[in-house]
Parts: C-alpha cells; structure tokens; sequence
C-alpha cells in the first residue's frame, strides 16, 4: 500500500498519508510522538489496512468477500477470523438498526438466502478507524486526528494549540457551511449524497437507492456505531429514527436538508 | 404621479454603503469609482428634490424605463417624443401627466427638463445626445453608445467638453452581483485572470411584427446596418464591457468571422457572430453570439488560473476546490500555532468521481439572475440603478465616473469586431479611436 509520511519535530507531529484505500484516501496526524514510535506504527496499521482491504473488496475477485459471494455453498465457505468477527458485528448492528443497516444487501443477515451476497463498504472504515485507534491507545498516542475519506473522522485527546479537534461540514452542493463538530475522543460519520456521487446508500428494504439531498452526521465514542447509525439515518422514517437514536445512546445525530 | 416608496436600488445602495464600511471607500475608487456619484449619503442630500425627465423614444426599451422610473422617488417624467406614434401613444398611456413631442428638438427646446433619456434605434444615439448635451440637458442614453467610430468619438469629445452629466446604460456597472464578482476578482480569488469567454445565443429572429410593409425597416431597424450593429451593438456591447472592466485595458488586436447562417429573410446583419479579441499580453476575449439555438444561453466567463467567475450567473468555480483541504489547513494550523475548525467533513471523498466544479455564489441569498432571452430587459439587472444614479445626477449635476469611458471602449470593440469580420482581417486597434482612458 502507498503511503506518504512526515514528521514535524518542532511539537514533535507525525503525519501519514494514504493516497488510495476502500476508494479514498486516508490522513493521520498523530501529536507528541517520537518519529521512530510512529514510523512502527504506521507501518503495522498500513499492513493491517491492506489485508483489511484485499479481504473485503468485493469488486477484486480474488478477495475473501468476492470468493465468498460467488461460492456455491456460504454455510461451508471457511471465513478468515477478520471477515467473520466484521459479520458478528454487523449482525449486530442489523439487528439493533431494524434491519435498515443490513451487509448482506436486504437478504436479512440470511446467507442462505439465494442472491444473498455481503458488502461491507457501510462499516469498513469505521472499522479500520477503530483499528487504528487501539493501536494508537497501545503506543501511548493521546492526542491524534485521523481523517479516513472525510466521511469518517477520529479526534482523539485534542489540537496541539486548542481544547478538541473542530472540523466543518461544508455543503457539497455549495454554500454555506452545514455545521461545525467539535471531536474530543469523538468519531464523527457523515453519510449524504453529492452534485457528483448520489445513489450510493441503497435501502435494504427496497432495493432503491436513496437520491434525497441529505446529510447525516453522527458523532460517538466508537467510530464503528457512528458510520452503521449515519447509514441507516439517511434510510430511517420518524419512527425508526427515534428509535435507533435510542438504540445508539452514545451517539449524537443531526439530519440536514442540504 | 403615484406615491413612490422610496428606492428600488435599496439593494445596490445598501451595497455601496456595506462596501464603505469595509474599506473606508477604498473599494469604490477602485473597482467601481461610477458608485461614489450615487452613494446614500449623497441621495439623503437631494432631499425631495425631483429631476424633470423626458424620454425620447418610446419603444419597447422606453416603456421599460418608464416602468422604473415610476419606482425612483427623484424623478419625474414629464416628456416624452417618438416619431412612430403607436409607441408614443402606448407611453403616454402610461404616463398621461407627460407632454407628447414628435420632434426632439422642440423638446430640448422646453427649458424646464432637466435630462432627457434617449431608447432610439442605435443611428439616432449620437445625434440626439449631442444636440441634447448642447441643448444644456443631461442625458442618459441606451447603449451601444453609437452607430460608428466617428460618431462615438464625436459624443466622447463633445463630453470631454461639457459640464453635463452624460450615462450610457451600461447596467452592469450598477448591478450588484457584478460588483461584488469584479471586487472578487481584484482580490485574487479566481488567480491570475488568463481569458475571457462571452457569448449569447437566442433562439429567435429578432423581428418585431410590422403593421404595415413600409415600416419594415423602421421597425426592425436592428435588422438593417443603416441603423444597427446587429449582435455586437445589441447584445456584446454589455459583455465586452465587461471583459474590459474587468480587464481594466484595452484589447489590441481584433479579428472574428460572421455570416447569416438561417434567418436568411433579407436583413443585413449577422445572425452568427464570433469575435477574437487579444490583448497586448497575449491574453483573449472570445465572444460568440448565435440567434438559432439557445443551449449556452448567456454567459461572461472570467477565467483565472486558480478559478471562474461566471459573471451572468453571479457564481465561481475554483480550478481546485482541494488545494486548501481539510488536512492541509490542518496541518498548517499545527505548524503555525493556530487552532480552527477544518472543513473536511462531507459524505465519503472519491478520487474518480468528485464533483470537480462547485458553483460558489458571489451574494448570499436571491439574486436577478438573466437567462439572456429576453430582448427588453428583465428585473433588477442594473437598469433601474443606473437610470436612478442619472436621475440623481440631474439634480446634484455631479457625473458618473468612467461609464462614458466604458461604454466608449466597448462600443468601439464592437464595432471594430463588425469591421474585421466584414473585411475578413486582423485589425490593429486604431490610433485614431484611442483614448487617455484606454491602457493596452
């Protein structure tokens, strides 16, 4: 996996750059580092990136996801502990989102189902970002950003010259900013579609694509929670919403009409 | 006369007033020293005072103005001459108050009109405003400012020696989306401004019915080069303006090509027109205007090289809305001691499919926005502003800066664009037609 680093030893700031992984790009900026501790660290998460994103890609035919999704018989499919504790985790959260956040692409978490194939792009970043916070936890890093595609951000501990990490959500459609989030050992999820990228959330329910001009952000101590609630609130009716924000009572929601 | 509420142009006032503030007025003599004659200050100062108007020619565009001009609380119409008398009657029917005249000259002779407004076919510009100018009147004239080069330099001349205050409708000097773009652009937001693009395509024949086969050309006289410049006079004059005010110089070489590709119904000018103008530094303004398919629509695209503006549209695009990311500005924040909120948040960035051009509007909240079709005029584009800081003018005697200038520049572009794709050359811009305005 390509990646990009710099160390910035006046307040002793790493930062590290992947240009190219699940389809963006990943930014961390870790404070109060020495270089060498953050170099290790890097590397290790890169690599743990990596097979995370060759196990799950389902676009790459040679991935477990895809070998999975094409195999005749799921029940005997061996999956590897990474995809099958990733599975556990989303049944989880399909059954705490009513279904509405649903990897096996509205087939009920049912593998058996004929057409029943997985797709973890709902919660594989998250996932990732939890990841590389433990790791971040286990070097003793306190105070770190990470931006993962600008849809899923970690502020852990806070800014070297401020009291959180603040971050804004402009409009993708132009205009005024939409609201200002201040992460303090926070993750914050956005889901939403944009002028060039709409269609992307599809209800499990339906089959439809969700085309609305809306934009969900969740914040939450866990960035797993945060990315399945903003995917399902973009699909959620009143009723459901109510509800999954009493499901997910450590996350802070926002729906917005862009 | 009906009560009038005081100020259509409130927007642009209240504008002018904002720009003050910000900048101690450093910004009016910059970009728009023409505002500095029609400042609020200066309009408390006339007090109940009213400019006594008359309107010569009362056509569709005269009718108009009349509609504005019931909505300037300082002026009062009280004079109106065409010599087509269906149009005179239909005006007078809207101000019946106003003393009808066939001739202009009897009515310059009325001692009591402070300035007139001339909407006359585009031959008749510079003879009217010159005798009116010499009749002692302000004068407030449609644009393009004439029909030739020597008539243009004629009005110019004859301005440089007079105390009166002399408008040519360019309204986009008074329209406040295009100030506030052009201050934009002076403030280097799109970069270093490396072209210009204008263009205004219709999907029509221009024609006005004709209730009788003798008036054809007295009617549609914008067909005939008699009396018209075709699409350059009537369409590009106000889009070269802009590329000129923005530009703030002068094109040095000229060269284009045009034809009557389908309204081939026996008039004389150009139904397709497209012009190249460079500058000395290389730099050009592409201009195409085409009255058989409507897709472009109209539009004056200021090109940086960090950034658009579309100034018709009262939107910018920057080149790389990513050059100032998120995580750049972060980064910058934490090697320079500073602690604010990135904007990086948004739905899930992909490299592939990233909307590239975000429209970025240059006003907050609603604007007039113009889909270039109509050939009267439409609402708050700048006409009733202009009209209202030249009734001003009549009262307070004080000018316009640089809008004669400008409407000299850009009438003289146009029809130096007619003359080279008539005579199928590049043409240099000539010494005889440059003026101490023009910087090339």
């Amino acid at each position: 996996m390509n990646s990009e680093t710099e160390y910035i030893a006046e307040g002793r700031i790493f930062h590290g750059f992947v240009p190219h992984a699940m389809g963006t790009k990943l930014d961390l900026l870790a404070v109060g580092t020495e270089a060498a501790a953050a170099e290790a660290l890097w590397t290790a998460f890169c690599a743990e990136l990596s097979a995370l994103e060759a196990a799950l890609n389902r676009f790459d035919p040679r991935s477990e996801v895809a070998r999975f999704n094409a195999s005749e018989s799921k029940a005997g499919f061996p999956l590897s502990p990474a995809v099958q504790r990733l599975l556990d985790l989303s049944r989880e959260f399909w059954f705490r989102t009513e279904g509405l956040f649903d990897v096996t692409r509205g087939h009920g978490m049912d593998l058996e189902e004929a057409g029943a194939t997985l797709d973890f792009g709902g919660i594989a970043k998250g996932y990732a970002l939890a990841l590389l916070r433990d790791r971040l936890a286990g070097a003793g890093i306190a105070s770190a950003f990470v931006n993962f595609g600008d849809s899923a951000i970690l502020g852990l501990g806070t800014h070297p010259y401020g009291d959180c990490w603040k971050v804004s959500l402009p409009n993708p459609y132009g205009g005024s900013q939409v609201a200002e989030f201040s992460l303090k050992d926070r993750a914050l999820s956005v889901s939403g579609n944009t002028p060039g990228y709409t269609g992307h959330i599809i209800d499990p329910r339906t089959g439809r694509a969700n085309v609305e001009r809306k934009l969900v952000a969740v914040t939450g101590p866990d960035p797993l929670e945060a990315e399945v609630l903003s995917t399902a609130l973009m699909l959620a009716d009143k009723g459901q919403r109510l509800r999954l924000r009493r499901a997910f009572p450590d996350c802070e929601s926002e729906i917005y009409t862009v | 006369m009906e009560e009038k509420k005081k100020g259509v142009d409130l927007g642009l006032r209240k504008f002018i007033k904002e720009l003050g503030y910000m900048t101690g007025g450093a910004a009016l003599l910059s970009t728009t020293p023409w505002l500095a004659s029609c400042t609020p200050e200066k309009l408390a100062e006339i007090g109940n005072a009213k400019a006594r108007v008359a309107l010569i020619g009362t056509g569709s565009r005269g009718q108009y103005h009349i509609h504005n001009l019931r909505n300037i609380p300082h002026a009062e119409l009280v004079a109106l001459c065409d010599v087509y008398p269906a149009n005179l009657e239909a005006a007078a029917a809207l101000c019946p108050e106003a003393k009808c005249y066939t001739d202009y000259r009897r009515l310059l002779e009325d001692k009591s009109i402070d300035g007139v407004i001339i909407a006359t076919p585009l031959h008749l510009h510079a003879r009217i405003t010159l005798d009116a100018l010499a009749a002692g009147k302000h004068v407030f004239c449609e644009k393009a400012m004439a029909r030739t080069l020597d008539d243009c330099k004629a009005v110019y001349e004859a301005y440089r020696n007079t105390d009166r205050a002399l408008y040519f409708c360019m309204q986009r000097m008074y329209d406040e989306k295009y100030v506030k773009a052009v201050q934009l652009i002076s403030s280097g937001l799109i970069g270093d401004v490396v072209g210009m693009r204008c263009h205004w395509f219709r999907n029509a024949d221009w024609r006005r019915e004709v209730p009788s086969p003798e008036l054809e050309r007295h009617i549609n006289w914008r067909l005939y080069k008699e009396y018209s410049g075709g699409l350059m006079t009537e369409l590009g004059s106000h889009q070269l303006e802009v590329c000129t005010w923005v530009a703030g110089k002068i094109p040095t070489r000229i060269a284009g090509f045009g034809d009557i590709v389908y309204w081939k119904d026996g008039r004389e000018v150009y139904d397709s027109v497209n012009v190249t103008y460079q500058f000395a530094d290389g730099r050009i303004i592409s201009y195409e205007s085409l009255i058989s398919n409507k897709y472009n629509g109209m539009e004056e695209q200021i090109l940086g090289h960090a950034g658009t503006v579309d100034l018709s549209k009262g939107v910018y695009y920057l080149e790389e809305d990513n050059l100032v990311s998120g995580m750049r500005q972060l980064l910058e924040q934490v090697k320079t001691g500073v602690f604010a909120a990135v904007p990086t948040a948004g739905p899930s960035w992909r490299p592939e499919l990233r909307a590239k051009y975000v429209p970025h509007p240059v006003l907050e909240g609603k604007f007039s926005i113009s889909d270039g079709e109509s050939s009267v005029g439409f609402v708050a584009d700048g006409s009733d502003v202009i009209l209202s800081a030249f009734c001003q003018s009549c009262i307070t005697g004080e000018k316009a800066k640089d809008v004669v200038e400008e409407a000299y520049c850009s009438t003289v572009l146009c029809l130096l664009g007619n003359q080279a794709m008539e005579e199928g050359r590049t043409l240099t811009f000539p010494e005889e037609y440059k003026i101490p305005y023009m910087k090339f």
